[in-house]
């Protein structure tokens, strides 16, 4: 039977242990008493990108076969990859952003386009997107059969899209 | 997304061990070093506080542990 923990707890070299949150809320309860609202951020920022990762690569990417070179390279897989990297300030505001109000964007402010970057160029993302739409091309239209799960990003139980190119399109039931 | 678990960490909480440690323990407990692990496995460190951590309890019965 499994039992979900409030906590655990990480002994450390030295006879020293940490009882560790086992929640979200308890986690960045633990960051900002350590570190004030810039380390809860950062953690919630942190956390926020790695559920996409979690939601797009668990419901959706595991669920393709892994035939072909073409399906690695989905458009929406790297739109979910880079959903928080390169542009987190509009859709996770800093809660200095708030306090601030009209004061937004003076010098002194942090937000969070002060979270560095990964070093991705441009020239690097506009090849993995032209590879993309070339090897897998955009996502199929849904036919009639799927009409009513592709709406619902193939996570109804019990029906998978297998969408393997734009001419070929696969519906197996599971 | 393309570095190690340990700089993509890093590039939020770098001033804090502790929580640095904490954030890296997921990956560490599935036998992964986090400078090696790819930033992707950053999905564990969410899975195991917001899906929750759960632990399997154990019942004795006739002698052994039966779960």
């Amino acid at each position: 039977m499994l039992t979900p923990a409030g906590r655990y707890r990480i002994e450390l070299p030295g006879g020293v242990t940490v009882d560790v949150p086992g929640t979200t809320a308890g986690l960045v309860a633990l960051a900002q008493s350590r570190g004030g609202d810039e380390a809860a951020f950062r953690l919630k920022l942190l956390l926020a990108e790695a559920q996409v990762k979690f939601e797009k690569g668990v419901y959706e990417f595991i669920w393709k076969p892994m035939i072909s070179v073409g399906e690695m390279l989905d458009l929406d897989l790297m739109k979910a990859g880079l959903e928080y990297v390169v542009a987190p300030a509009p859709r996770f505001p800093h809660p200095s952003d708030a306090r601030a109000g009209s004061a937004q964007g003076v010098s002194g402010v942090q937000s969070s386009s002060n979270i560095p970057l990964l070093p991705l160029t441009f020239q690097s993302i506009a090849l993995l997107l032209v590879a993309g739409f070339v090897f897998n091309g955009p996502h199929p239209s849904p036919c009639a059969t799927c009409q009513s799960c592709f709406g619902c990003r193939h996570r109804q139980a019990g029906h998978v899209l297998w969408a393997i190119g734009p001419s070929r399109k696969v519906h197996r039931r599971r | 997304m393309f570095s190690g678990l340990s700089a993509h960490l890093e590039k939020y909480i770098a001033d804090d061990d502790l929580m640095n440690l904490i954030l890296k323990w997921p990956v560490i407990f599935i036998g992964a070093s986090p400078v090696d692990a790819a930033a992707m496995y950053s999905l564990m460190t969410y899975a195991g506080h917001a899906r929750g951590t759960w632990w399997v309890s154990l019942q004795w019965r006739s002698g052994r542990p039966t779960v």
